[in-house]
């Protein structure tokens, strides 16, 4: 199915013209389609240096190649707001502890980033995180060092963004039929989420 | 509202409640509704639907501390989200009593419709060995009616709600009246060609499910976006709201009370009969009663049965229509959990389109003609399943940064895995059962419920054997790696509770009799979960809704005749 198809799908599916059944309610598609994105709210919890190295981290954990990276996602914004909203508080002490760590040491020039993070990834190898199985999903693991937190929502941040959905995922709210056969090409992308853990 | 508005009242709004009003409204009685949750409106209500991921709360990373503080049970239902946290139940305004070492988490709904809007949709008929069970071994008490008694009512109940599936001719899953079946995933059909080459007597056979593969009745076919849980305008999956309460609402003939929480029934000694609902408005506080000939309870199971403790009188010290004391007692629930995962290199240029809200089933194998030599539990499971080509989230937990993770998180992962989550009987048990605490008092000053429920020897011998046998059919399958996982569930979190005023000839030894009717009240109808004799292991929301059509008929009939 194309872009056009779909929006022709939708359009049919919203309106109720292609199905029997009532159409939706115009308070609800207002509350969805006006509703705003989380991320544009106000956070203030870190620094300007704290920020920018942030920045700096998120992009070299997806960076831009020829699709959007974390930076053009916002994934920092995201980081902020969950550090500040969504973390316990000994969640947030780890987390703001390890960023302070990667401040310091970017300052005093030991490294670049990359191998800084490369470090911290040695150094924490054996966290539960890393283990065979593990997923990223609704939950959080409390017992995860920093470099694991960064990692989580990071990508939790990005591939659940509008820009990681939409232009890195593909994303198809209403598909409107069922195929469990189609073919995979090499360079597809996945679908993207409904909810990071979602079974369905 | 005057009292005598009403013929008939129905308490509770959910799967059974729903039916009871549609029957009773369509069978000409004036009906009034009562839910003690605020209302539901079909579609605007929905608030969650079709959200997208960047307009959730952390995009849908859960929301731990308030749910540690006020929805820690609804949590245990694995559907709980901000898109939907309005339909569930908020622990912590609506407690219960129960031993802490001994958990039983009892999932509620908040909101008209209760948890039909939240369910699995999964829908089985029990079979006629399930009719038969506990008459054969001697575990519980005996069905008062076998499956041919309900056989028609489970054609009336499919036909309306509209049940996706593929007919199989299975002696232990009786075939209903299907839609077309939804698909299966292709490594789904390579799986399945395995299993049943390989493993006699296993079977795969797509999910049944009240989730329209076409256009039914009005509703519109699925338009597989994926997350029903949240509600869903177009009506495709059956909930109260889709299905049952527009067709009492054409009847013109009910009347929906929501934010209306039942405190007790009142027994009049001279006739016999129940001669007021008492209530109050969880908005105002305010006291009110009603009345009417017919009073079916379709609360739910444990909120049905602690309606009908507060009730005790002089003439029922024991609890509302409990002379045969038994109410309360036999307390069950299904044994669940994922049970084990598997990989597959197969079928690996496949990939899907759309979201499908259904899984795939493994009826009952075990024990199904006689005993089976090895078996060391009577009774049987099934086993639910579905599969996942991986994405992101799947392939996070691993090493590295920059392009090369990138690119590897956006595109599906390199096999399929297959969740195998087995579904066991539980065998009903006199000392699994709900009381009242008359010294725990709600907000409203109602006793709350106690209950007391843990899995006993052979729902654990049953369970272990669902993880070899999740090996054995895994290997059968062709999986290159296979890992047993998941815990057993803590009673309750099957959200298939049931058995609490269960059903029977004998009035001794039964609250209802084969009519869902209580043996001692004649207006009293109980539809909901605690009229089960036995759970068999299939779900168990289908067989109420025909149970609960199938009393609505000989009520009205014996309303008409004049011996209600």
């Amino acid at each position: 199915m194309n872009r056009r198809q779909f929006m022709q799908l939708s359009a049919l599916v919203l309106a109720g013209g292609a199905v029997s059944g009532p159409s939706l309610a115009v308070d609800q598609q207002q509350l969805f389609v006006l509703g705003r994105s989380f991320i544009e709210q106000p956070v203030d919890l870190f620094s300007s240096a704290q920020r920018k190295l942030l920045q700096a981290a998120v992009e070299t954990i997806i960076p831009r190649t020829d699709t959007p990276g974390a930076l053009d996602a916002s994934v920092d914004r995201f980081i902020e707001l969950c550090v500040a909203q969504f973390m316990t508080e000994p969640e947030r002490t780890v987390f703001i502890a390890g960023l302070d760590e990667l401040v310091n040491a970017v300052d005093q020039q030991q490294s670049d980033l990359i191998t800084l993070l490369t470090e911290l990834e040695e150094q924490h190898s054996d966290a539960a995180w890393y283990q065979l199985g593990n997923r990223v999903g609704n939950g959080f693991d409390s017992s995860a060092p920093f470099i694991c937190q960064l990692k989580e929502l990071t990508v939790v941040g990005f591939f659940m963004s509008e820009v990681g959905a939409t232009q890195v995922l593909r994303h198809n709210p209403m598909p409107g039929q069922f195929d469990g056969e189609t073919v995979l090409a090499s360079d597809q992308p996945s679908w993207a989420r409904n909810t990071p853990g979602d079974l369905s | 509202m005057s009292d005598a508005q009403f013929d008939a009242i129905v308490i509770g709004s959910g799967i059974t409640g729903g039916w009871a009003a549609k029957e009773l409204t369509e069978k000409g009685l004036r009906v009034l509704m009562l839910d003690r949750s605020p209302d539901v409106k079909h579609g605007e209500d929905y608030h969650g639907e079709h959200v997208s991921s960047w307009k959730l709360p952390f995009y849908g990373k859960e929301q731990r501390q308030l749910n540690d503080q006020e929805y820690f049970m609804s949590r245990h239902s694995g559907v709980l989200s901000a898109a939907n946290r309005h339909l569930f139940n908020n622990d912590r305004d609506n407690p219960y009593q129960y031993d802490t070492t001994k958990p039983f988490h009892w999932i509620r709904g908040g909101g008209v419709g209760g948890r039909s809007l939240l369910w699995y949709r999964q829908c089985y008929r029990f079979s006629p060995a399930d009719f038969n069970a506990n008459r054969e071994d001697g575990h519980g008490s005996a069905w008062p009616i076998s499956y041919e008694d309900i056989a028609p009512w489970y054609d009336y109940v499919e036909d309306f709600i509209g049940v996706s599936g593929q007919a199989e001719g299975l002696a232990q899953l009786p075939d209903g009246k299907f839609l077309p079946p939804m698909q299966f995933y292709g490594i789904e059909k390579t799986v399945k060609k395995r299993i049943e080459n390989k493993l006699p007597g296993v079977n795969m056979t797509i999910g049944r499910t009240a989730v329209l593969t076409e256009n039914h009745r009005g509703r519109a076919a699925c338009h597989y976006c994926g997350p029903c849980e949240r509600g869903c305008s177009s009506g495709s999956y059956f909930s109260t709201q889709s299905s049952t309460l527009p067709a009492a609402r054409a009847t013109g003939k009910l009347t929906l009370r929501a934010d209306s929480v039942v405190e007790r029934l009142e027994y009049d000694r001279d006739t016999k009969r129940i001669s007021a609902v008492h209530v109050i408005d969880s908005k105002t506080g305010e006291r009110l009663m009603f009345s009417a000939k017919l009073v079916f309870l379709c609360a739910s199971t444990i909120a049905s049965t602690q309606i009908l403790f507060n009730s005790s009188s002089d003439d029922f010290p024991n609890g509302m229509a409990n002379s045969s004391g038994v109410m309360g007692k036999y307390l069950m629930d299904h044994t669940t959990g994922i049970v084990a995962t598997a990989v597959f290199l197969d079928n690996l240029d496949n990939y899907y389109y759309g979201n499908r809200p259904n899984g795939f089933y493994i009826p009952r194998f075990r024990n199904n003609l006689d005993q089976d030599g090895d078996a060391e539990f009577i009774r049987g499971y099934g086993f639910q399943g579905n599969s996942t080509r991986p994405h992101w989230g799947d392939l996070a937990n691993q090493k590295g940064f920059g392009k090369a993770y990138k690119d590897a998180l956006s595109q599906p992962g390199n096999y399929w895995a297959i969740g195998l989550a087995g579904f066991g009987e539980c065998l009903p048990n006199a000392n699994n059962r709900v009381t009242v605490d008359k010294a725990k008092l709600d907000r409203f000053g109602i006793p709350q419920v106690r209950v007391a429920m843990e899995w006993r020897e052979n729902e654990l011998k049953a369970r272990e054997d669902m993880a070899l046998q999740a090996q054995k059919i895994f290997r059968a399958a062709g999986a290159v790696f296979t890992v047993t996982n998941g815990e057993l569930n803590n009673p309750g979190e099957g959200i298939h509770e049931m058995g609490t005023a269960r059903m029977g000839d004998n009035p001794r030894e039964s609250v209802l009799n084969k009519w869902n009717q209580s043996h001692d009240i004649a207006n009293l109808f109980v539809t909901d979960g605690s009229c089960m004799v036995s759970s068999s292991c299939v779900n168990p929301s289908l067989t109420y809704m025909a149970l609960t059509a199938r009393a609505c008929d000989y009520a009205v009939t014996q309303l008409n005749k004049g011996l209600i």
